[in-house]
């Protein structure tokens, strides 16, 4: 992402404070998004990232700050006019009792459609659209519990596609699955970002994962934010090491060009 | 060509066939029904009472004084259960949840046996049954709610305590019975649910309820749908979880609550009509609501058929004197087969 | 044992017991009344007890308790059957048809859940499984004759009203056999409750004990049944109550006090029963229902965590 100051950010978040059974888990913590890019959110386990998504999502309303899109408070804005402008997919989802790809994916019209939730023609372009993006139209009658853990988070991000919103956010999706179908899924949101225009937050595990797909890394640790930039300025050694506790060597991909890790062996503190 | 390749969804074309079906069964039934009971009328019969033909006095009485309510009763509280069992199924995002659930109606039973035994001297007493069943079921549904909703979603809260209400709400009731032996006998058909004796009386007290509240139970498939795939999908969806939840849950109460004031507390129906539906046309609630809502409609009226039929013979047999078998009863059986075929279903799935 | 009509004074009582002296009327009412009552009730209570455990550890389930999982409901359309049939059985062979009822009845709720025993599937099944069993009651008691009333108080509702030393005496071969049975369990709970792939790795036969825990819930519950009809949430609450004011969880400690506490449970709420609407009795088993079910809302909405409304 081009650093530009005169862009106006899409997404803000200001100060937010979060606390849950009063610990607190985002601490005064402010975040530009600006349109357009992909921004992959790190961090230990317990470190805030899931939940700074979900914040974001409205998912979870903070106790102190404010969430902006566009300018406009997101507290404020009724549930259906913020999902035509945001999805969210959460982890793991759960997985409904017996319903098809299609049903499914349907589902994503929801904040489109009127009251009494026909489907109109634009809708249906939508659904065949978010179908053919994940190449799922193969699997669009089967039932979703019939499909494999990559295929099923397919159909789940073909839903989310079908909302035809600006920013998608994803909490983890590459989770539980193989590294193939963990690419499958990365390479999936890199073309969304890229053909669409879609502005992606993602948060991630593998951070050589990160490097590779996202164009912004922001690291977090104990609810704040430590680190925020491209791959090159934030997977660095010293951070390795300072937040996720490992001694490791930064490479460059030697195919893509983007910093990689190899690790060596687990930090050990004293006291 | 892609399109011409793509099968289409099957469940699609059994929700149009299941629905015809569905409604044809609905007429044969409906005959059955007229026909059976302790006289035996024969269809021919029935047609030309209907049309009111003048030497048919004694059977067009019977018709229209005694069967054709009973009917009606049965097949539309039939269909408020099964629209209630699939809302409260989709909700909870599980398929054994049933009307009985929430305590909906050990709340209604109770309601209804206090204003039995303690407003009997009103004259107008059963006018009032609707609303009275209506406060207990709903004054249920906002306790359990308030008991369990506290942090999103908790079905097994939800559930939990509605089940516990519901058996020391019974308990109430049968406090109550315990002072009032002589209601025994009533109260008794409440608990377990009965159509004997229902005529248009009641049938005036279900329709208006039924004419407003079924449809918008229908319409709120959508949400439904979306609430079915987990609360932060849906509220991603757009759906304000919180507020449709509660709704879907008033509604589902306020049907329940309905068919009991009018028919007692079946069982079984709202468990098993939306299951043979999900069966049937799958788990879009777009399909499924309505189609549960016209097979449990099927259901309570087939039961009840069974339950003429087999008071019919015990009749005949002189087994039993002037008891006639509540159609309550008819349900409970069911249940039966119903969980053979959930065992089978996990021995399948082992 | 002192309460009740008549009234009986400490002294007297203890003359009672220990010296065969007193009135007649005084003698026959304390031995022969309530002294069997309170035995009946401690047998029972203790009973229900341990079944709590058995059946909460077993199936690694908290909720568990012959009252939700059918077994309650099912021994006792079984009673209501042969009674209202008239079934020439004899009254010891009772229990034998109430455990048969018991375990159709558990056997259904276990095997309809499948694997998944976590929480919340085998209560609803174990509850749609009671409300069939209860709907074949009242209409069995409606297919029978007059007394329909005390039929159903028999049936629906656990009463521990007019039973003697007979009653005793059917108990007592069952609870002999049963209760030390449980008690020899505690080192297979313990086992079992680590989850069935660490039970089965540690040497247990996952399966068998499970089946062999079930048999015994349902043989004591089915006599308990019987003889007093089901009486509801002592099992469910008695265990619950042990494990929070000790803050033990090891079956061997857990299981000898729970007995205990429900027969304590079962003989207060009695003593309730009896006096608190003299001269009327409220069946026991009411009393439990209505006392119990709040008690054990408010405990699993502590359990389960968060403040009950925001």
């Amino acid at each position: 992402m081009k650093e530009d100051q005169s862009q106006k950010p899409l997404l803000e978040a200001q100060n937010i404070e979060l606390r849950y059974n009063d610990k607190p888990i985002l601490k005064e913590l402010s975040m530009d998004i600006l349109s357009g890019g992909v921004t992959a959110l790190l961090g230990t386990n317990g470190s805030g990232k899931s939940t700074l998504l979900k914040t974001m999502a409205r998912l979870l309303m903070p106790q102190k700050g404010c969430v902006y899109l566009d300018g406009h408070a997101i507290a404020k804005e009724s549930p259906r006019s913020l999902a035509r402008k945001m999805a969210i997919l959460p982890q793991s989802p759960e997985v409904p009792m017996a319903i098809t790809v299609r049903e499914l994916v349907e589902q994503g019209r929801y904040p489109h459609v009127g009251p009494l939730r026909m489907l109109k023609k634009q809708d249906h372009a939508a659904i065949e659209e978010a179908l053919e993006v994940t190449g799922m139209q193969a699997f669009e009658q089967r039932p979703l519990d019939s499909l494999s853990g990559g295929e099923r988070q397919r159909a789940w991000i073909a839903m989310a596609i079908a909302q035809s919103t600006p920013v998608l956010m994803l909490d983890e999706p590459t989770t539980f699955l193989d590294v193939r179908h963990q690419l499958e899924i990365l390479e999936l949101v890199r073309r969304l970002n890229q053909e669409r225009g879609t502005t992606i937050i993602v948060v991630l595990h593998d951070l050589n994962q990160a490097a590779r797909y996202a164009d912004r890394m922001v690291v977090l640790k104990d609810g704040r934010i430590v680190r925020d930039g491209t791959p090159d300025r934030v997977l660095t050694e010293a951070v390795l090491q300072e937040v996720f506790g490992i001694h490791a060597t930064v490479l460059k991909d030697p195919v893509a060009g983007t910093p990689i890790f190899l690790p060596h062996s687990v930090v050990h503190r004293e006291g | 060509m892609n399109k011409l390749i793509r099968n289409r969804n099957p469940y699609e074309m059994t929700y149009k066939i299941g629905l015809l079906a569905a409604l044809l069964l609905v007429l044969i039934l409906c005959v059955m029904h007229i026909a059976f009971g302790k006289v035996v009328i024969s269809p021919q019969h029935i047609l030309r009472a209907l049309a009111n033909v003048q030497e048919e006095e004694h059977h067009r009485q019977i018709i229209w004084q005694l069967r054709l309510p009973r009917t009606l009763i049965a097949l539309v509280a039939g269909a408020m259960l099964g629209l209630a069992g699939a809302i409260l199924q989709s909700i909870t995002r599980n398929p054994l949840a049933e009307p009985g659930l929430l305590g909906v109606s050990a709340g209604s039973v109770l309601m209804i046996v206090i204003w039995i035994t303690f407003a009997d001297g009103l004259g107008d007493a059963t006018r009032y049954l609707p609303l009275v069943a209506w406060t207990g079921g709903i004054g249920t549904v906002l306790f359990v709610n308030a008991l369990s909703l506290g942090k999103g979603m908790d079905i097994t809260r939800l559930a939990l305590v509605g089940i516990l209400t519901g058996s020391v709400l019974q308990s109430c009731t049968s406090l109550i019975l315990l002072r009032h032996t002589e209601a025994v006998g009533s109260i008794l058909l409440w608990m377990i649910g009965s159509l004997n004796g229902r005529v248009w009386v009641h049938w005036d007290m279900l329709w208006p309820w039924a004419l407003v509240i079924i449809p918008l139970g229908l319409l709120s498939a959508g949400a439904a749908n979306a609430l079915q795939l987990g609360q932060s999908t849906a509220a991603s969806l757009g759906v304000s979880v919180r507020r449709m939840r509660w709704m879907m849950l008033i509604l589902a109460a306020v049907l329940t609550a309905g068919a009991v004031a009018a028919v007692g507390a079946i069982g079984f129906i709202g468990l098993i009509g939306p299951h043979i539906a999900r069966r049937l046309v799958g788990q879009d609630a777009r399909r499924l609501f309505p189609f549960s809502t016209v097979v449990t409609g099927v259901l309570l009226l087939g039961a009840d058929v069974i339950a003429q039929a087999v008071s019919f013979e015990l009749h005949v047999f002189g087994l039993s004197s002037q008891v006639s078998l509540p159609v309550g009863a008819v349900t409970a059986f069911m249940g039966a087969p119903f969980f053979l075929y959930l065992i089978k279903q996990k021995r399948k799935s082992h | 044992m002192k309460h009740g009509y008549p009234e009986i004074s400490w002294s007297s009582l203890q003359q009672l017991l220990f010296f065969n002296g007193g009135t007649e009327l005084e003698r026959v009412s304390v031995l022969e009344i309530r002294f069997p009552r309170i035995v009946l009730g401690c047998m029972a209570g203790a009973m229900l007890g341990l079944c709590g455990v058995l059946l909460q550890d077993g199936l690694r389930n908290s909720l568990a308790g012959p009252e939700l999982l059918g077994v309650s409901s099912g021994a006792s359309f079984m009673m209501a059957l042969v009674t209202v049939l008239h079934v020439p059985v004899s009254y010891g062979m009772q229990p034998w048809f109430a455990l048969l009822g018991g375990l159709i009845g558990g056997a259904v709720v276990i095997l309809a859940a499948g694997g998944r025993n976590g929480g919340i599937h085998i209560i609803l099944i174990g509850a749609a499984v009671t409300a069939i069993m209860n709907g074949l009651v009242v209409w069995v008691i409606t297919m029978g004759s007059s007394n329909s009333a005390s039929l159903l108080f028999t049936f629906l509702m656990g009463n521990l009203a007019n039973r003697n030393w007979t009653h005793v005496g059917h108990l007592l071969p069952w609870a002999l056999v049963t209760i030390p049975l449980s008690l020899s369990f505690a080192r297979s709970l313990n086992v079992l409750r680590l989850g069935s792939e660490t039970a089965e790795g540690l040497g247990l036969h996952f399966m068998r004990v499970r089946i062999y825990l079930l048999i015994v819930c349902c043989a004591m519950t089915a006599a308990v049944v019987s003889q007093c009809g089901p009486i509801g949430y002592i099992a469910l609450i008695a265990p619950h109550l042990i494990r929070s004011l000790s803050q033990q969880y090891d079956a061997k400690f857990v299981l000898p006090f729970s007995a205990m506490l429900g027969a304590v449970l079962l003989t207060t709420a009695d003593i309730l029963a009896r006096t608190m609407f003299m001269p009327r009795e409220v069946p026991v088993g009411l009393w439990t229902t209505l006392i119990g079910g709040p008690v054990i809302i408010a405990l699993f909405l502590r359990k389960l965590g968060g403040r009950p409304s925001e």
